[in-house]
Parts: C-alpha cells; sequence; structure tokens
C-alpha cells in the first residue's frame, strides 16, 4: 500500500513537471516558420540594411550638394550660372552622353571556327546577342564606367542590343562579328571579370567561342548619339 | 539472468533508434517542416527596426530634396539665364536616373512557382537571373524610358547578378517576387515582351509565374545613391 502511494505521488510529481515544461514552451516567444521562409527574412533583412547603407550616403551626398548650392548661391565670388553648367556636365558624364576616355580593357569576342559535332547545332560556336548582353553585365558588375560595343556606347536606360538575324543590334546600329566591346574602368577588376573562371565568357570559350582581353591606358569611348528625350515621363 | 539484461539493453538500443528515426520524421513533416525558433522572431524584430530606420532616412532625403529645391528655384527666379539651366541640368538628372519619375508604362511581376518541400525542386528565378536581363533589353527596345526592379532604379552602371542564391541588383541583394516597372507606350512595352515565343511566354514555360499589367500612372524611383567616375573622364 505504501509503496503504491509512493508511485502515485511520483507520477503526479512528473506531471507538474511536463506541465510546467508544456507552459514555458507555448508562452516563450517562439515562431512556428519553415527554414525556407527563414531563409527568405534573412535575404529581405540583408536587403534592407544595404539599402539603408546606400540611403546613409546618398544622404551625405545631398547634405554636401545642399551646402554647395548655398555656397555658390550666397557667396559673390562663385559665378551661379557656371557652376550650374558644372553640374550639368557632370550630370551628362554619369548619363552616358559625352565622350569619355580613360583606363580599361578591350574585348574581341567572336564566332568559334573549331569544327562541328556530328549533328551539333551551329549555333552553339555563334556569339548571340544574349552573349553580348551577359559580357556588359559581367563589365558592370566589375564597376565599368563607360562600355561601348563595335564604338557604339552602351547605356543602361536607352540601349539594346538585339538579335537580327546573322548580325547583331547596338542602339538601332547593326553590326557583324567580331564584336569588339570596350570598358573603362579598374583594368584588374574589368581583365578579371572576363578571366576568371566562372565567368559567362569563360564558358563561352568552354563552346569553342573566341573571346580574348586585352588591358589598354588610353580607351576612348563615345558618347551615346540616340534621341534622350522623354515622352511618357512626367 | 545475465543475458537477458544483454536482451533488454539491445531492445533499448532498438527502442532509441526508433525514437530518433520517430522524431526525425516528425520534425520534417508536422506543420510541414515548421520549427519553433528564436532565431526567426530575432530576425523580424531586426526587420522591423531596419526599417523604421529606413523610412526615417526616406524622410530626411525628401526634407533635404525639398531644401535643394527651394535653393535652386529662388535662385532660378532671379535671372532667366539661371532659370534655363537649372531646367537643363534637372531634365539631365532625370535622365541619368537620378530622380524620380512618373508616366505611364507597365509593371511585370515575376515570381518563383509553388514549392513543394517533399518534392525539392528548386525553380528559383535568381538562377535564370538572364532572363531578367533580356526582359530589361526588351523593354529598353520597346522604348522603355525609366525602368526600375524591386524599387532599384536601372542606371549606367545597374548590374543584375546572381550572388548566392539571390540576385543584386545595384549592389542590394532583393528576392523573388520581383516588381519591375518601366515607363514608356504602355501598349508598345506590354506587346513587345507578350510577343509570341517572346521573353514573358519564355518564362512562363519555364514555370515560372509572370504577370504583365498596363498602369495608367507608374512610379519609377531615383537611384538612392551616387554615381561618381573614377577612371572615365570626358573629352573635349
Amino acid at each position: 500500500m505504501l509503496t503504491n502511494w509512493k508511485v502515485i505521488w511520483l507520477l503526479i510529481f512528473l506531471l507538474g513537471v511536463s506541465i510546467g515544461l508544456q507552459i514555458q514552451t507555448i508562452s516563450t516567444e517562439v515562431k512556428y516558420t519553415s527554414i525556407k521562409d527563414m531563409y527568405a527574412f534573412s535575404i529581405e533583412l540583408e536587403s534592407q540594411q544595404s539599402e539603408v547603407e546606400q540611403l546613409k550616403i546618398k544622404i551625405e551626398d545631398i547634405k554636401n550638394q545642399v551646402a554647395t548650392y548655398q555656397l555658390a548661391k550666397t557667396d559673390e565670388r562663385i559665378d551661379y550660372a557656371q557652376f550650374l553648367a558644372d553640374e550639368i556636365e557632370l550630370t551628362k558624364e554619369i548619363s552616358g552622353i559625352t565622350p569619355v576616355q580613360g583606363p580599361g580593357v578591350v574585348i574581341v569576342i567572336t564566332d568559334g571556327t573549331r569544327e562541328l559535332g556530328e549533328d551539333e547545332n551551329p549555333n552553339n560556336v555563334l556569339v548571340h546577342d544574349i552573349d553580348i548582353r551577359a559580357l556588359v553585365d559581367d563589365l558592370r558588375n566589375a564597376g565599368a564606367e563607360a562600355i561601348s560595343i563595335n564604338n557604339e556606347r552602351v547605356i543602361f536606360n536607352k540601349s539594346n542590343i538585339q538579335c537580327t538575324g546573322p548580325t547583331i543590334k547596338v542602339n538601332d546600329q547593326v553590326f557583324a562579328p567580331p564584336y569588339i566591346i570596350q570598358a573603362i574602368g579598374d583594368r584588374k577588376f574589368l581583365e578579371s571579370a572576363i578571366n576568371s573562371p566562372d565567368s559567362y565568357s569563360e564558358s563561352l570559350r568552354q563552346w569553342g567561342l573566341f573571346v580574348e582581353v586585352n588591358t589598354s591606358v588610353n580607351i576612348k569611348i563615345p558618347k551615346y548619339e540616340g534621341f534622350v528625350e522623354y515622352l511618357y515621363t512626367n | 539472468m545475465k543475458r537477458d539484461y544483454v536482451w533488454i539493453g539491445l531492445a533499448c538500443i532498438i527502442l532509441g533508434i526508433f525514437m530518433a528515426f520517430q522524431m526525425k520524421f516528425i520534425q520534417g513533416t508536422y506543420l510541414d517542416g515548421d520549427t519553433p525558433t528564436q532565431k526567426t522572431v530575432e530576425i523580424l524584430n531586426e526587420l522591423a527596426s531596419v526599417e523604421a530606420e529606413k523610412e526615417l532616412l526616406l524622410e530626411e532625403v525628401t526634407r533635404l530634396e525639398t531644401q535643394l529645391e527651394e535653393i535652386k528655384s529662388s535662385a532660378s527666379g532671379e535671372s532667366a539665364i539661371v532659370k534655363n539651366l537649372t531646367d537643363e541640368l534637372d531634365r539631365y538628372k532625370a535622365f541619368s536616373g537620378m530622380t524620380r519619375v512618373s508616366g505611364t508604362g507597365v509593371l511585370v511581376t515575376i515570381d518563383n512557382p509553388p514549392q513543394d518541400v517533399n518534392l525539392g525542386s528548386e525553380k528559383n528565378i535568381a538562377y535564370d537571373y538572364r532572363l531578367i536581363l533580356d526582359l530589361i533589353n526588351e523593354l529598353n527596345s520597346a522604348g522603355a524610358e525609366a525602368i526600375s526592379i524591386n524599387e532599384q532604379r536601372m542606371i549606367n552602371s545597374t548590374e543584375v547578378r546572381l550572388a548566392g542564391n539571390q540576385v543584386n541588383v545595384n549592389t542590394i541583394p532583393i528576392a523573388p517576387p520581383f516588381v519591375i516597372k518601366a515607363i514608356g507606350s504602355a501598349k508598345t512595352l506590354d506587346g513587345a515582351i507578350n510577343q509570341r515565343f517572346g521573353i514573358v511566354q519564355n518564362l512562363r514555360e519555364l514555370g515560372y509565374y509572370v504577370e504583365v499589367n498596363q498602369v495608367e500612372i507608374i512610379e519609377v524611383p531615383a537611384f538612392n545613391g551616387t554615381v561618381k567616375f573614377n577612371y572615365a573622364t570626358t573629352v573635349e
């Protein structure tokens, strides 16, 4: 009889402990989430954090601008009109509507000359518009400041690189291979963007296309010649 | 007697293995593999605080921009030359993507297909980022005047780049769904990307969810950063 009571007390004690544990689990601030959602949240967080960083830089920049405008306007020694004209030149420069020069790389890309395998699609050894676009993207990622294809300036908001059968159209000018891509920026970065083992151009080389990159101390890139007016933007 | 203990020990080991399997199995399927974690709460809290900070910074930007605008307009009130120059500057600023613009255009939403947790077949648009480049190119061909991806304005230096499992645009990591805004002739833009065998069909055939809407007024944000050339200089 005595042992029975002991057992019952022991069970009651265990029950109490487990109830306590259960309550603790429920009341703590935990959420049920899948690993996938958690991953999505962490990317979102990373994204927001880098945006905050970017905004901080922008705020610094605007503050500087406000200060310089204020100074230019109030200071008698500075010609405000001249100051504005300089600003216009700078904005034009970053928009790609002035010819620029600087150190950079010259890339030559042309169709492969290897023999085709049996029943192999000839497209495998041809340069396509998508290849050029990917190369330009690789160069931008490496910090290219100005890019041209066969002496035609590529700017993001206006340029298109379009397949037109045997040729490729850049800014509505038609070009046939070889394509010569020039880019101004840090020569080492740009060169490695083309030569690194996981770069897009390396995969093109694997297919048998010819891609070569050379650095140059001075490259001239013309201005964008197209239409720069807006019709639909308010 | 001693043999009995050996058997009991063996049975205990087997039971232990079963229990481990069971727990593992439950973790995989119970609530679709959701696990209660403290980490999520931490991330969510941090996210909220970062978002609040971003809001504040955006307000600061707006405040400073109005201040700058006031200085400029008061200066242009003084002489016609200055006014003309200011207008010209604003035009080029808009062209270079440094100001917020609005107009008619299209809104393209691209998302991953719904994923089956058990199948584990991951289809992520981030891996097909070159199709995003294609889409942008098609929009440019169709005369888009300003384009943004998830509130990141496309400018001359904008890259669309696979980084790990996500895509970086203007070095900001972004995750699907991708919302691409383009200003231009809504009909032309819509028609160009919805062309038969065009980019939208291409994306849909690969299983991605794509929606294209023509919008009367769409706002494309300014580039949230600064551009400075370190290597290139203008040739006179």
